[in-house]
């Protein structure tokens, strides 16, 4: 499906819209201007609808695990006070200069290439470049289930004239002409996804138009020698792994205990499972079938390394619906998905050089320690680029006014003009 | 290889085990091991030795084999000598797992088919007219799936076969309509008509037939005999009352006379519904069914990962396979049927949903290797 000017098409008319497309982005961008205190209205008025379950219809339509969860965040997310106060966190602070003004203004037309790792994720990008002004280009994800059209075609329906700032298209990334016309109707291209799709679009871009890319990262959890003192992060830190299927970018993927001997690991493991049964007791594996497949993928790989002589013996703690795995290596890597986390002793004066072997890929880590032990792993994990440090149980939380990967949401999304005073 | 012997000369269903099962999967397994190298690392790996299955409730400890890995190695032991044929499974997925099979272990088959189509009434002498809903068979398809489907056309004298899957332009096409065709054409006639294949195209046709406003009666002896699931067409996938009404309100076959079977190339065990359309286990065969994250073997009554264990094949270390279905075991005596082996329900395959994620690297995890 195809979302153009505020009418739903067939994919089928895919060419012929391709061929209007950048003059009627230009024409947009030309002549019209997004009142932005409107959008904000508009944005807070779906917020109060969520809220009040108006868009239950729309969610139930959708097989979006554990959407609950999410529901209230975004509601609260799109409240007026809250996106203005996103907006003064996220847009370049101007400061008053001497010879030269500056104001801020659209960067003109974006185009989105969005990863469909989260459901919402698509209709999110293209509200950014509406907040600031901008004209969006949208590539749906091949895996997207219908829901941003839904949500946008919302959006256009309490405020009409942005029907001329929004674009949806459904081609595949494999249709990469139609991919260049979408790009060079745009001034910067948005991409979503992981190193192959960041990738692709390099290759693919002329060098005048810019390039925003929001890749997969990596997160995790440091665990001090004294965790036994913490019995409510470590719940937290379960209820975390459980409840995110540590499928995004800000999910634990490994614990590090501060130690260099891996019975402390094992010793942990041991104490942490049954804060992780627990967890999943509360919320038992929805998506069998992903998790099956993944459990699959791992044990066919165990026996890969066994025929080609490379197998490593590590300890398995099993509970039910969730494992904890001693790993001798340290690299910070993917678990896996639905509550198998892997935990490698790694004492603190080994900490930094880990991380820098995934720097570009540092999000999110929580620490689990005395004070003293906390400060310094703080230090050392900020020094190798990790981005994010937040509480055991927060880490895949979304805070008002929080930068995207360590820079501010919008600030790509904008230009300063500068004019001789 | 007595102890094999001992179990294929056994009863299909309701046959006295003093441990020739556990025995026959502990010879099999020393063979394996002595005869094939990556195998036994596979097992040394896992801490396993044969000695550790002295009873069946020992057979979780087997390592085993999942079709991913035989779609990417042959893993033939004695180095492949003794193997009479190859089969292929029907590479869902794009890949294929290849399993050779030697001249005993084929007699072990063919001994079990006899016992439990037999068991099942059905063979016939009786001339019949085939449609089969599966792939015309030709040089070029070494599938499993295609040889079973025209092995079944031999459990009565065959007068015609009609495929719905024919290769044009050295692709395999449907042409369900030519089908339709042949469905009423055979109808009129006196000789019963036996549909074997595809559960998807056999309902496909089944529904054309019925958009079209064509129902028939076929002949009395009339059977559908179902193979190989659902496959890509997963989604559209109906619940079995749904396909027995459209199979009696269109062809008047009535639901005793729909046989579905289950089974793989990797694991060459022919599961056939009872009279309540239930999987029971074999004499054999057993069935494990494991957690999926963590392996752990289930009770009854739990959904998770099917593992299929059997002593059937020496040219191919495939005693215990994981293939990618999800099913749950139940005990035999809640069924009814008078069969008291345990029954398998097939819930689904595994990794149908999308796994979305934004962790970086997971696309190793994900991408390469799709089940």
């Amino acid at each position: 499906m195809i979302l153009y000017k505020g009418r739903i098409y067939e994919t089928s008319k895919n060419a012929s819209l391709l061929q209007t497309l950048k003059a009627d982005a230009d024409e947009t961008l030309l002549n019209k201007s997004i009142d932005r205190e409107k959008l904000i209205s508009a944005a807070d008025l779906i917020a109060g609808k969520i809220k009040s379950g108006e868009y239950n219809y729309l969610l139930e339509q959708t097989d979006i695990d554990g959407i609950e969860e999410y529901v209230d965040r975004a509601a609260e997310m799109l409240k007026r006070e809250n996106l203005l106060l996103n907006l003064k966190a996220s847009l370049p602070a101007l400061v008053e200069l001497p010879e030269i003004d500056a104001y801020i203004a659209p960067v003109g037309v974006l185009f989105h290439i969005a990863a469909g790792n989260v459901d919402v994720l698509p209709a999110y990008s293209v509200l950014c470049g509406l907040l600031c002004g901008n004209v969006n280009i949208l590539k749906l994800p091949s895996q997207d289930n219908g829901i941003t059209i839904k949500i946008l075609s919302e959006l256009i329906k309490i405020m009409p004239e942005l029907s001329d700032f929004i674009y949806v298209f459904d081609t595949p990334s494999s249709d990469v002409g139609s991919m260049l016309k979408m790009a060079e109707a745009a001034d910067k291209v948005v991409v979503w996804g992981g190193d192959e799709a960041v990738s692709a679009v390099r290759k693919m871009l002329p060098a005048n138009i810019g390039i925003v890319e929001w890749g997969h990262r990596i997160s995790f959890a440091y665990i001090g020698a004294d965790y036994e003192k913490y019995p409510d992060k470590l719940q937290g830190l379960a209820e975390h792994i459980i409840k995110t299927s540590q499928l995004f970018c800000s999910s634990c993927q490994r614990i590090y205990i501060n130690s260099d001997k891996e019975e402390d690991a094992e010793k942990f493991c041991r104490y942490f499972l049954p804060y992780l049964q627990a967890a999943r007791n509360k919320r038992p594996l929805k998506d069998i079938g992903a998790a099956a497949e993944q459990t699959l993928i791992k044990y066919a790989e165990d026996i890969e390394r066994s025929i080609n002589n490379e197998y490593k013996n590590e300890k398995k703690y099993s509970g039910e619906g969730c494992a904890l795995t001693v790993k001798a290596d340290k690299e910070l890597q993917i678990s896996g998905f639905f509550g198998v986390c892997d935990v490698s002793a790694l004492p603190l004066d080994q900490l930094f050089g880990v991380l820098r072997r995934k720097k570009g890929y540092l999000q999110t880590a929580c620490i689990i320690a005395d004070e003293q032990t906390a400060e310094a792993a703080e230090d050392i994990m900020v020094r190798a680029g990790v981005n994010r440090i937040t509480s055991p149980a927060k880490m895949s939380d979304t805070f008002i006014g929080e930068a995207h990967d360590g820079a501010p949401e919008l600030y790509n999304y904008v230009r300063i003009i500068n004019k001789e005073v | 290889m007595k102890y094999r012997r001992a179990v294929f000369n056994k009863k299909p269903y309701n046959a006295a085990d003093n441990g020739e099962f556990i025995r026959a999967v502990r010879e099999l397994t020393e063979y394996h091991i002595k005869h094939n190298e990556k195998y036994a690392k596979i097992c040394a790996d896992a801490g396993f030795v044969p000695e550790m299955l002295t009873c069946e409730d020992d057979l979780y400890k087997l390592p085993f084999i999942p079709t991913l890995t035989l779609k990417k190695h042959e893993l033939f032991s004695n180095g492949g000598r003794g193997i009479l044929i190859k089969a292929t499974s029907s590479g869902t997925g794009g890949k294929a797992g290849v399993v050779g099979f030697e001249l005993s272990g084929l007699f072990c088959a063919l001994k079990m088919v006899l016992k439990i189509f037999a068991h099942k009434k059905l063979f016939s002498g009786r001339f019949t007219n085939y449609i089969v809903f599966g792939y015309k068979p030709d040089r070029k398809n070494k599938t499993a799936v295609s040889k079973t489907a025209f092995g079944a056309t031999l459990f009565a004298p065959a007068l015609h076969r009609t495929y719905a899957l024919t290769r044009k332009n050295g692709k395999y096409e449907a042409d369900l309509d030519r089908v339709c065709g042949a469905i009423v054409a055979y109808s009129k006639k006196k000789h019963p008509v036996r549909f074997m294949g595809f559960p998807s195209y056999t309902y496909f046709a089944m529904k054309l037939l019925e958009e079209k406003g064509i129902t028939v009666k076929l002949p009395e002896g009339s059977k559908i005999m179902l193979a190989g699931g659902w496959k890509q067409y997963y989604r559209e996938q109906v619940d079995k009352t749904e396909f027995y009404d459209t199979a009696k309100r269109v062809l008047g076959v009535d639901d005793e006379n729909i046989v579905e079977f289950y089974g793989a190339v990797e694991h060459p065990i022919a599961y056939c519904d009872c009279k309540n359309h239930h999987f029971h286990i074999p004499s054999y065969s057993r069935v494990i069914i494991r957690d999926v994250t963590t392996l752990k073997p289930l009770p009854y009554g739990q959904t998770g990962l099917v593992e299929l264990i059997t002593p059937m094949v020496k040219a191919t270390p495939v005693t215990a396979v994981m293939p990618d279905d999800l099913g749950v075991l139940y005990p035999g005596q809640t069924c009814g049927c008078g069969i008291e082996s345990p029954y398998l329900e097939i819930i689904g395959r595994v990794g149908l949903k999308d796994v979305k994620t934004c962790a970086a690297g997971a696309s190793a995890l994900l991408g390469d290797i799709k089940l």
